[in-house]
């Protein structure tokens, strides 16, 4: 199945794609560009290899896994309806190709463009050959991005920017809500393959289809999201032709097609598309009759005829969608020659405005036969391929109903009008020559300009000959019309039915139209110069800069900058959603009280850390402040002691006497407190959120503490292991070096990092503008003191080694013992100044952190070399002269680490401030 | 127990959010001190108090819980590694920025 | 099979590497070298471990005894699919960054320990999401906040120093939160390890369910900061505009995603006792903190502050993920995961060679860049596009996934929101190209070669464009991962040691 036309199949999309990875050397690049149009010229010689298959009403499928779990395959296929498509790319493509290579010989961008419409070609074969629907969305977004990229491909012009970003915005739209559709399929009928979907006529909810549908109606410039299109008229000219007239505005007409069979019966459908197209075709044709920029006029006309076409697909009769298929034919033909039109005039004359233009029939004569031909195919005249879809379309419109046969006569009048006004007032009308004008070079067709009106000449041939041989337009539609009506048309086409209705109304159109071309000077001007009041792309640039003036507006509102606004969202964040749950568990849950009585002492202890507490809120004095804290912190650790937690005790009462030397060093440096009081309403917001957080911790420990709780295995574990398993009799410090060693890892870690960061903080930035204290108004340059101090220096480090020793055993260990010969050295370094220290001591702090953070990773490491998990413990006594037996556990080597690092850091930070 | 120590720790945090709240960043960092150590009370508390003696296995049993204890001591020494930094960090702002009121800090969303 | 031991490296290599690296914080070369060749080797060793857990499909988990102490009793660290992928995604960003910092980080700040900061925070990171221990989580937290403070701060810049004091007084409430909410999960369940948390909480029979709640909420409370969620993200757009663009982009792609992470783990493994309360209200928390987010983002006028607001906005995406709680959407949230980091941090990076090329990241002052460098602007193009959802892109697959996650559920407004989201972020990704790389050529064109930067965003790219093309290849990984996720027992059993 994947065979020779598989590979055939894909390589429709994959020949541009790596077309548009080849990149030419720089020195050849200009002269090479041209060669990118092989890629269309292969493509069609492939498609054309199709012919045969296509019209005995076969198909062509290949299909690789993509993620099948997902649903997602590379299927592709191609059937009649493909094929049409496929052949609309690849021989538009060959003409834009090559008549880019003349319109922008000299511009050093054409490679990139070039690249670009392959990127295009690519995206847009995909889109019609896929068969899987996510493949199709893939496709289908990146010809939104390819149409992005050419869109804004003048990217210096503000105006091709944005329109690059409408166009790209607003199919963006259709294809989320694409997305949306394709998810309710796959959630529905789990499958994405569109084949599956058809073959089983399966029934998909209208709401799906409407997804479908908005998407079609955004690629495809549907009202209301028609208004990109016109903006989408700063890309280069040839690339407004293939995009935004032959191929990718008809993706969406494709999609509509593609699922007609799946919403055959389905009214709603029906009456959207039928609807939406019939405001399109009318509003489309009204808005290009006021234009006078050739582009702007062929743009809205192209959403004019889209609109044509989505009604046909909408009334789904067997003649009204042969007439749609017939139409996108036509309408390729005719609108790719017209758009190059409006191009050859520009590169010529270097304006595209109608007012101005006029007067180029005797000096390019061949170029005005041919454009003026083209004009004529879309305005509807026989014997031209535009009359005879528009003959069918007056059937199709005629079987619906009255309403829509005279909006159908309107709007062809329309078409009818902007036709003539473009072929007229370019070429046939007496020029102009304003001064900005430069006029067109009298031998302009001679030499350079072949290349630049050949394609319009094949094109509007093309237009011409559907019309005169009916048949062969015929065969290239009934293979697609076949794949949506299911079976092949019972008529032929052909350019005289006798004398029908329709004919009729095809005269009538011609008598109105002509009789308003006539009469076009009476209104054409006034409707020009008038202002709409209001219009779509108003409201699209409104709705912009209203939305971005409202989130700057919102943003503005909460996003003060302010840190204390943040904190206060977070704690109303909190207090606000902790309350609900709390209040329903105080509720619901049966209270269990088990009370140990405190003692009195204990109520005094506990009042007076509130009262200390409370001091650092009401104290303006910076040093009441710190030494309420440390006041705080002495209580904490006078907890500790009576609640059986010697290790604590000791650990804050030590953390204290760092921090507070840490405070006082850079104490003064600040300013006073309260120099500029809060408002009232502040301070009173400030309290009521202090009561509140403080109100809502206790509530939820009181809820912890009286709810149902479930017993812990750990405690006992710890006791009653600590000593069997670990070898170690102060189960705390075991826990912190053995069972729980990997916290202590992270938070040696921590601290080290604590140094590091403010070596940083102080080492980089601007310095300060007056020295900071050092320790100077702390040192005693005493000399009783000086060696009271070394005196002390040395008991105060045994003892610090005495306690790291015993720790595993008893209170102690090396956080502890590295904390007292921090503050050991500290003191030093008040008594004597910094410097004499720092000669004294034989390794740099940030030294003595590294050595203590390898030691406690390579300790844990070395049991993972042994084939041990991390941190792994070994256990031996050995006896000690005055310390007794000690168990020796590499944990011990682990704390060592510690010991080092909390050493290293206490002291790094210190100097690292004191010296600044 | 457990509640004359909750209601302590509670506040502590009333304190510490008001601190918090100030405009002195020396307040504020005092008010996270007064946070972490609410926070290690917390903790102590959910071993319970006053239920044994120290967890030193020379000593008699019934001990109390050893675990809390060793978080708590994770815990001062992360916050003691913390509040220095902040610290530093609160009085390089005052030497480069210029000022130490929080609200002076505001900006910087534009 | 990589030796289980093996997993510690991920923690342990990089601190041993900073004390490396700051002992010998002068050597130029060094630092550099050392830097690279370690980032490297580690994610080398990252993805060869995520391979070898995933040979073993839904069994595929290694369970790791810091110290041989059996769980609940020691510390646990646990690499299973999704840990290992958010570990390999972690190390990927790293060697991009690593590669970018390698040219960009000025020698001052090198030797101000940058590179050891660097591995410190990694290794935070790494260990939040390999540990099993709550308390554990909380020990790297604080690795990687006080690593993020120090590197937030470096070069002590008064822009620096007032974001740093906000990030660093938010942090430091959220950690003492966590604190708490730590010794009231102590003091009502008896344990700190989560598996064997959800086996208690498995075992009991509602009568725990309100105490539950509260702890999910100061839990969510304690994560969503650290997240950025509705309503607690107010505190990020600031900060991570400040750093050099390296670090934004480590900081914006990672360091969040810690956070979800962390409700990611205990939303699915522990809190599972009341979806319809919980996991509804992750929703509604989802779909604002989708909004609000891209709303900030659109009303930005900074490239490298609307890809701060992007941040919150598809955090929203993650948690509509977890919120949902099915199978599908589970592996949707770590699909969504690995493409958006990676696009996030590449436009962080891209925003670097904004700045190196033109010294701003303004849109007004900054214009036409398409014309200075090409590979740039493709580079941005995919990146941008990726983000927001643009297929064939990888992001498109990652919200097909989540949506379609939602769809089948029949949550379709959530399903629309999401696609809203996309739209705004499309939308707000062209504000950012319109304005730096096409229109007038505006802005400095500082003579600095471009192309030394690239590696790293090229590495990041080619992955993007890599998911796009085959999707299948993550989502398996997805998938297995949100197996083992969605029913905790695998979990439980292999952390537990218990036999089923």
């Amino acid at each position: 199945m994947n065979g020779v036309p598989g590979f055939l199949l894909i390589s429709l999309i994959l020949l541009p794609l790596l077309g548009s990875l080849v990149a030419w050397p720089e020195r050849w690049r200009q002269r090479l560009a041209p060669a990118y149009s092989l890629v269309p010229i292969l493509q069609l010689l492939i498609v054309s290899s199709f012919w045969t298959t296509v019209q005995a009403g076969e198909g062509i499928q290949c299909s690789w896994p993509w993620a099948p779990s997902l649903g997602l395959y590379l299927s592709f296929s191609l059937d009649g309806l493909s094929w049409l498509f496929t052949g609309l790319i690849s021989g538009v493509g060959v003409f834009v190709f090559l008549y880019a290579a003349f319109y922008m010989a000299d511009d050093p961008t054409l490679a990139r463009l070039y690249r670009f419409l392959l990127l295009f070609n690519a995206a847009m074969m995909g889109v019609v050959l896929a068969d899987n629907l996510v493949l199709l969305l893939v496709f289908w977004e990146l010809t939104s991005v390819s149409s992005f990229l050419l869109i804004g491909f003048r990217s210096q012009r503000a105006a091709a920017c944005e329109g690059a970003s409408k166009a790209f915005g607003l199919t963006a739209i259709g294809g989320l809500v694409m997305l949306f559709g394709i998810l309710a399929v796959y959630a529905e009928h789990g499958t994405l393959e569109l084949s599956v979907l058809l073959a089983d006529s399966t029934s998909i909810s209208t709401a799906t289809g409407l997804c479908f549908l908005v998407a079609a109606f955004t690629k495809s410039a549907q009202f209301p999201f028609h208004i990109w299109l016109p903006s989408a008229m700063e890309a280069p000219t040839p690339v407004s032709a293939y995009l935004h007239a032959a191929t990718m505005v008809k993706a969406g007409l494709y999609l509509i097609a593609r699922l007609t069979p799946l919403f055959a019966d389905d009214p709603t459908w029906s009456a959207t598309v039928t609807s939406v197209g019939t405001i399109t075709l009318v509003w489309g044709g009204v808005l290009a009759c006021k234009q006078v920029d050739l582009k702007a006029l062929l743009a809205n006309s192209t959403v004019s005829q889209l609109g044509l076409i989505v009604v046909l697909l909408g009334l789904q009769t067997e003649i009204a969608l042969f007439a749609a298929i017939l139409h996108i034919l036509n309408h390729a033909a005719f609108k790719g020659a017209l758009f190059l039109t409006a191009g050859t005039v520009e590169h010529e004359t270097g304006t595209r405005d109608i007012r101005q233009l006029g007067g180029l029939r005797p000096l390019m004569p061949v170029f005005t036969v041919a454009a003026t031909l083209a004009s004529l195919s879309m305005a509807g005249l026989p014997p031209l391929g535009g009359f005879l879809s528009k003959e069918l379309f007056y059937e199709g419109v005629l079987e619906a109903d009255l309403l829509l046969t005279i909006l159908a006569v309107a709007a062809s009048c329309l078409t009818f009008l902007y036709s003539f006004i473009f072929f007229h007032g370019t070429f046939f009308a007496p020029a102009l020559h304003s001064p900005q004008q430069q006029p067109a070079s009298p031998h302009a067709e001679q030499h350079s300009t072949l290349g630049l009106i050949a394609p319009i000449v094949v094109l509007s041939g093309l237009a011409v000959l559907f019309g005169l041989v009916p048949s062969l337009a015929e065969a290239l539609v009934m293979p697609a019309f076949r794949v949506i009506h299911g079976a092949p048309a019972q008529f032929h086409l052909a350019l005289w039915h006798g004398l029908t209705p329709a004919l009729g109304l095809s005269a009538l159109t011609i008598i109105l139209g002509g009789s308003a071309f006539l009469l076009r000077q009476r209104f054409l001007g006034a409707i020009r110069e008038r202002q709409a009041a209001y219009s779509f792309n108003r409201l699209y640039a409104d709705s912009l800069t209203g939305f971005t003036r409202f989130f700057q507006w919102t943003r503005a509102l909460y996003m003060t900058g302010s840190v204390t606004d943040y904190i206060r969202y977070l704690l109303v964040a909190l207090i606000v959603g902790l309350s609900i749950p709390l209040w329903h568990f105080f509720e619901e849950t049966t209270l269990r009280v088990d009370i140990v009585r405190p003692e009195y002492y204990e109520l005094g202890l506990a009042g007076l850390m509130a009262v200390a507490g409370v001091m650092c809120c009401r104290t303006h004095s910076r040093v009441v402040l710190v030494l309420s804290l440390g006041l705080v912190g002495s209580l904490m650790s006078i907890f500790f002691v009576l609640f059986s937690a010697p290790d604590l005790a000791l650990t804050q009462v030590l953390v204290e006497a760092v921090s507070l030397v840490l405070f006082l060093l850079v104490l003064h440096y600040f300013s006073v407190i309260g120099s500029q009081p809060q408002a009232p309403r502040t301070r009173l917001l400030n309290i009521g959120m202090s009561v509140g957080t403080g109100l809502l911790v206790s509530l939820l420990l009181f809820a912890a503490n009286v709810g149902p709780s479930l017993p812990s295995a750990i405690p006992p574990y710890y006791l009653s292991n600590s000593y069997l398993l670990a070898g170690g009799q102060n189960v705390v410090n075991v826990i912190l070096v053995d069972f729980r060693g990997f916290d202590t890892m992270g938070e040696i870690t921590v601290f080290s990092v604590a140094v590091f960061g403010v070596l940083a903080l102080v080492g980089l930035g601007v310095r300060g503008q007056q020295p900071l204290g050092t320790l100077f108004m702390f040192s005693f340059p005493s000399p009783i003191l000086q060696s009271f101090a070394r005196l002390t220096l040395h008991l105060m480090l045994v003892f610090a080694i005495y306690l790291l020793l015993r720790g595993h055993n008893a209170p102690g260990g090396g956080f502890i013992a590295g904390v007292l010969t921090a503050v050991a050295l500290t003191f030093q370094m008040m008594a004597f100044h910094t410097e004499n220290l720092l000669r004294e001591m034989p390794w740099k702090p940030l030294q003595i952190v590294v050595v203590g953070l390898l030691l406690a990773a390579g300790t844990g490491l070395g049991s993972v070399f042994i084939g041990y998990p991390f941190l792994t413990s070994a256990i031996g006594h050995y006896s000690f002269p005055l310390l007794g037996e000690v168990e020796l556990a590499t944990a011990m080597g682990f704390d060592i680490g510690v010991y080092l690092v909390v050493v290293g850091t206490s002291l790094g930070i210190i100097r690292a401030i004191a010296e600044d | 127990m457990e509640f004359v120590i909750i209601s302590v720790i509670g506040v502590l945090f009333g304190c510490g959010t008001y601190l918090i709240l100030q405009r002195h960043l020396l307040q504020v960092v005092v008010g996270l001190s007064l946070y972490s150590h609410a926070a290690n009370l917390a903790l102590l508390v959910s071993g319970g108090l006053k239920r044994g003696n120290p967890p030193l296995l020379t000593t008699d049993a019934p001990y109390v819980d050893p675990l809390p204890q060793a978080l708590i001591l994770t815990a001062i020494v992360i916050s003691f590694g913390m509040t220095a930094f902040a610290t530093v960090l609160a009085f390089r702002v005052r030497q480069v920025y210029g000022s130490d009121a929080v609200d002076e800090l505001a900006g910087g969303e534009e | 099979m990589m030796p289980p031991d093996l997993f510690v490296l991920f923690v342990i290599g990089p601190v041993v590497t900073a004390a490396l690296l700051a002992a010998f914080h002068k050597w130029d070369t060094f630092q550099r070298g050392v830097s690279l060749a370690v980032s490297l080797g580690l994610w080398g060793l990252s993805v060869v471990g995520l391979l070898s857990l995933l040979q073993e499909g839904q069994q595929g988990m290694v369970v790791l005894r810091m110290g041989n102490w059996a769980a609940p009793y020691g510390i646990i660290l646990v690499a299973d699919v999704l840990s290992m992928t958010m570990v390999v995604l972690t190390m990927t960003i790293a060697v991009a960054v690593v590669a970018f910092s390698l040219r960009t980080v000025e020698q001052a700040h090198q030797e101000h320990f940058y590179y050891p900061l660097f591995f410190i925070l990694i290794m935070g990171v790494n260990g939040a999401f390999l540990t099993g221990d709550l308390f554990n989580l909380f020990v790297f937290f604080e690795i990687l906040l006080i690593a993020s403070f120090a590197l937030l701060a470096l070069g002590s810049q008064p822009g620096q120093l007032r974001e740093t004091v906000k990030y660093v007084v938010i942090n430091l409430i959220a950690s003492t939160f966590f604190l708490i909410s730590l010794s009231v999960l102590y003091r009502t369940m008896g344990t700190l390890n989560m598996a064997d948390l959800a086996h208690k909480i498995q075992t009991t029979s509602g009568e725990l369910d309100s105490t539950l709640t509260i702890l999910s909420l100061v839990f969510l409370f304690v994560f969503g900061t650290k997240a950025a969620i509705f309503p607690l993200y107010f505190w990020l757009p600031g900060p991570y505009f400040q750093p050099s663009a390296g670090l934004s982009a480590f900081f914006g792609g990672i360091l969040t995603k810690v956070g979800v992470y962390a409700i990611f783990r205990t939303f699915t493994l522990i809190f599972r006792h009341n979806p319809a309360l919980t996991h509804e209200l992750l929703l509604i928390l989802a779909a604002l903190t989708m909004l609000l987010g891209v709303f900030g983002a659109l009303s930005q006028m900074d490239m490298k502050r609307i890809l701060s607001y992007h941040i919150i906005s598809q955090i929203g995406y993650l948690m509509l993920g977890i919120g949902l709680l099915t199978p599908q959407a589970l592996a949707g949230t770590l699909f969504y995961m690995v493409p958006y980091v990676l696009a996030k941090s590449a436009l962080f990076l891209i925003a670097g060679v904004v700045q190196a090329a033109t010294g701003s990241t303004h849109l007004k002052a900054v214009g036409g860049l398409q014309s200075h460098s090409i590979p740039l602007s493709a580079l941005f193009l995919l990146a941008a596009l990726s983000l927001a959802g643009i297929p064939p892109l990888a992001g498109f697959f990652s919200k097909f996934i989540v949506l379609q996650a939602g769809m089948e559920i029949g949550r379709y407004g959530y399903v629309g929101i999401g696609l809203l989201g996309g739209l705004l972020t499309l939308a707000s990704m062209l504000k950012i190209w319109n304005g730096v790389f096409w229109g007038e050529e505006t802005g400095d064109r500082r003579p600095v070669s471009l192309w030394p930067l690239f590696p790293g965003i090229i590495l990041l790219v080619f992955f993007i464009v890599g998911i796009g093309l085959f999707p299948g290849i993550l989502y398996s990984v997805a998938q297995t991962a949100a197996a083992q996720v969605a029913d905790p027992r695998v979990y439980i059993a292999a952390v537990l040691g218990m036999q089923d």
